[in-house]
């Protein structure tokens, strides 16, 4: 017997595709509008941590250190062992509020939440460089995936438009699925893609030879390495990113607020130049380090306090695991000077009531 | 430009509003159709396309010149003319590292003393395919069965129509050129018919294929590190991962067409639910296995020469159909793998109670089985990785396991892979389709696109089959 089968529409095919389209398109602008009202541990799963961990210190004074991905490899414990010799028996819990592209605008939206739900620090250590107070900035596009909502978009128009990344900010916006398929990922499973992976198991690392100390704690070998395919790699960027160097948008902005912020909430900050390799220090041009100063210098002339130490050459290139990342060594050499002379003096101040 | 890349949407996009919103004629049609085609390879390599355009010049006027011949003599050199220049750049382009590495051992024991060459050469996307369908049609004009392409314009088209260009199906001219002769009307249930069928490869390519890739990859890349569970885990997950990625090209390739109101032909029948090899071979690449069948093993005798003729034939037609896909001599295993196979299964006098119904599902699961052994040499970067990996599969070898969880999510992928087989063997899906709302199945599409969007992985990309 035949079996009925009903002949194709056309009338109701286009009806589908209308409907699919009209679906999609619906789901997109809701997912999208929805962004906005995500909690942070969506859009921003690594700051959610920072406050998490502001939270577990809960009331006592504490020390926060925010920054890009080069404070990131800081070592916390060596941070200790720097602040032990000048308070011992009284030294502060350490934050480390470090994250990716932790430029002022991150540090300013993190520490705006943090003050949010509780004292937050007594003292705030705030990586700066030229390269993360430029316009436009750099880090725009994670910005946008972390921080902004629709009304900082238009406020960044500019920017954005500056930095030529319109098309992609309407793709983030009207193809939101696609673009925070990796957050919402994370969201939904509590743990970031990819869930499918074959990694094979390493062989136990024999112990690392780590370089022999002098008995000021500064590593034997320092001379300067010759530069790795990865700074190399990282140089260019970082070339890129200051030729036509101007700062002037949100990342100053960012910093100004940063510092109105700490003053309204009592909390001391310092401005700490990032140490970065010398080939890196070899981009800072007369015109780039002049803006960078003048930044500086403008905001203490409009009645800022800026509290600003440059560690800029003060770790080795053998320090680095690129052109600006310290690899662990570096991470301990330079965490004990952070924690000597940064943050122990000041702490010291502070609680001597000046 | 890969049919899951946004460039790739903006062309389609562009195209599909210009073809029927504008344009009037199916010559303006096939105009656009070419110029998009251009713009779709040139995206990779603009150069190139002046090879692919050469080919197409050559033997558009090779056609000509076959049909106009009379003599039986100079018709059979003008087609072995018009055979060997697409043929001998294909040699060149893909063959000739492989030819010279395969001679070095001979020219060393004739006393050579430097390594063997090796040659810088860019691989044109889709030569191989583009090759065959050009041999496809000076073959059929020199048979008579078409007469030769009287508009350049819709040769170019046969050969450079994007949606088939770079990994198939491989078109017959018989099949294309009435297609765009005459003017079609927009219909769209081919629109709707095309739209689902994109959304099943994309679905198939980006959460299948591109996902299993991130298991096998790794323990491919490294055999000596894995155990047996993993080696076997990985060989299975590649031939659902080659089958996800080549037919899920197919499914866009076809219904990219079919929204542009041309039918490309089908190219898999689900092939891992085949009884035995020969039937694999019916269901698998069909329009490559169809044309070795038409253009190779036939030409070659086929099976009219004996027994013993049969079996070469089908052997050397395999053999070569293996060096087709890489040029490698793990392909040439595989080939010679699949040719051994059909012949065994040609060979043996299989008994009426075999063909029992009951033993059908054993069949299938043999016969995957021994794709799925075929499949080693064919992913394997060595013949020495290609024997670990079997090694480690037919003898226990302890090493490196997969982690439960990622074994638990294989699991599911491969269970709804076979699940899908199932639904479609025993169920009428279109006519399922046709009976549900509008809306259902409009809002059923918009979710499956947006779970495409959500779970396609930040790695993979690329086809598979673009390297061949």
């Amino acid at each position: 017997m035949p079996t009925f089968r009903p002949r194709p529409s056309p009338a109701r095919a286009r009806r589908v595709l209308l409907a699919a389209a009209a679906a999609f398109l619906l789901g997109q602008l809701a997912i999208g509008a929805a962004w906005d009202r995500a909690p942070g541990y969506v859009r921003f799963p690594q700051g959610s941590k920072v406050r998490a961990a502001a939270r577990r210190i809960g009331n006592e004074p504490y020390a926060a250190i925010f920054g890009t991905s080069r404070f990131r490899n800081l070592d916390l414990d060596a941070v200790r062992v720097g602040l032990a010799p000048a308070l011992a028996g009284a030294t502060p819990p350490v934050l480390q509020g470090s994250v990716l592209a932790g430029d002022p605008v991150i540090v300013d939206s993190l520490l705006r939440e943090i003050l949010a739900e509780g004292p937050g620090p007594a003292l705030a250590v705030i990586e700066i460089s030229p390269e993360t107070l430029s316009y436009p900035a750099h880090w725009l596009m994670d910005h946008v995936t972390r921080i902004y909502t629709l009304r900082d978009l238009f406020g960044n128009l500019g920017e954005i438009a500056a930095r030529g990344r319109l098309g992609d900010v309407a793709e983030r916006r009207l193809l939101p699925a696609s673009v925070y398929r990796r957050e919402l990922l994370t969201w939904l499973t509590g743990r970031p893609p990819p869930y499918l992976h074959a990694t094979r198991p390493e062989p136990q690392p024999s112990a690392r030879r780590l370089p022999r100390r002098s008995p000021l704690g500064v590593p034997a070998s320092t001379a300067s390495p010759e530069p790795t395919p990865s700074t190399i790699s990282g140089l260019r960027r970082v070339e890129k990113w200051l030729s036509d160097y101007r700062i002037g948008g949100s990342e100053s902005r960012a910093l100004e607020a940063i510092l109105e912020r700490c003053r309204q909430a009592g909390i001391r900050a310092v401005l700490v130049g990032a140490p970065v390799t010398s080939f890196q220090r070899a981009l800072y041009t007369p015109v780039v380090e002049g803006h960078f100063q003048a930044l500086l210098l403008e905001l203490a002339l409009a009645g800022v306090d800026v509290d600003f130490v440059d560690y800029r050459s003060r770790v080795p290139d053998a320090l680095f695991e690129d052109n600006h990342h310290l690899n662990d060594e570096g991470g301990r050499y330079f965490g004990e000077i952070l924690g000597r002379e940064v943050i122990a003096p000041r702490w010291e101040r502070r609680l001597a009531g000046r | 430009m890969l049919f899951h890349s946004s460039a790739y949407f903006w062309l389609f996009a562009a195209t599909f509003a210009i073809h029927w919103g504008l344009l009037r004629t199916q010559r303006q049609r096939n105009v656009l159709l070419l110029l998009a085609s251009l713009v779709f390879y040139a995206n990779w390599n603009p150069w190139l396309v002046l090879l692919v355009l050469g080919t197409a010049i050559y033997d558009y006027r090779m056609a000509f010149w076959i049909e106009s011949a009379t003599a039986p003599g100079r018709r059979r050199t003008l087609l072995a003319a018009a055979i060997a220049v697409p043929l001998g750049l294909l040699a060149f382009f893909k063959y000739t590292n492989f030819l010279a590495a395969s001679a070095w051992p001979l020219a060393r024991a004739m006393g050579a003393d430097p390594g063997p060459p090796s040659f810088d050469i860019v691989l044109p996307l889709g030569i191989s395919f583009y090759t065959f369908e050009t041999i496809a049609y000076v073959t059929d004009v020199y048979r008579g069965k078409i007469r030769a392409e009287r508009s350049p314009l819709d040769y170019s088209l046969f050969l450079l129509f994007f949606p088939h260009l770079i990994a198939g199906p491989i078109i017959r001219p018989g099949r294309f050129f009435p297609q765009v002769r005459s003017a079609h009307r927009l219909d769209w249930s081919r629109v709707e018919v095309g739209a689902r069928l994109f959304l099943l490869g994309l679905f198939k390519k980006a959460v299948i294929a591109d996902q299993l890739a991130l298991v096998v990859d790794p323990v491919f890349a490294a055999p000596d590190a894995w155990g047996s569970g993993a080696v076997w885990a990985a060989a299975l997950c590649y031939a659902v991962q080659i089958y996800c990625d080549f037919s899920g090209y197919s499914d866009m390739a076809i219904g990219s067409a079919h929204a542009l109101g041309i039918k490309l032909p089908a190219n898999f029948r689900m092939p891992y639910f085949s009884a035995n090899p020969a039937e694999f071979w019916t269901r698998w690449h069909i329009s490559l296995s169809s044309w070795l069948r038409d253009y190779l093993y036939i030409p070659l005798g086929g099976n009219r020469r004996g027994t013993g003729a049969t079996y070469r034939n089908l052997f050397v037609t395999m053999l070569l159909g293996g060096l087709w896909h890489g040029a490698a001599w793990t392909f040439v295993a595989w080939g010679a793998w699949h040719g051994v196979l059909l012949a065994v299964h040609r060979a043996i006098p299989w008994p009426a109670w075999t063909g029992a119904r009951a033993l059908h599902p054993f069949k299938v699961a043999a016969t995957f089985l021994l794709v799925c052994v075929g499949w080693v040499p064919f992913r394997a970067q060595s013949f020495g990785d290609a024997a670990t990996l079997l090694e480690k599969m037919f003898l226990p070898t302890a090493g490196a396991v997969l982690d439960p969880a990622v074994v638990a999510l294989v699991t599911a992928i491969l269970a709804l892979v076979l699940a899908a087989h199932l639904l479609a063997s025993f169920a009428d899906l279109p006519r399922l389709a046709r009976r549900l709302p509008a809306p259902v199945l409009g809002g059923a599409l918009a979710a499956g696109l947006l779970l495409v969007q959500l779970l396609t992985p930040d790695a993979g990309g690329t086809f598979i089959y673009f390297q061949f």
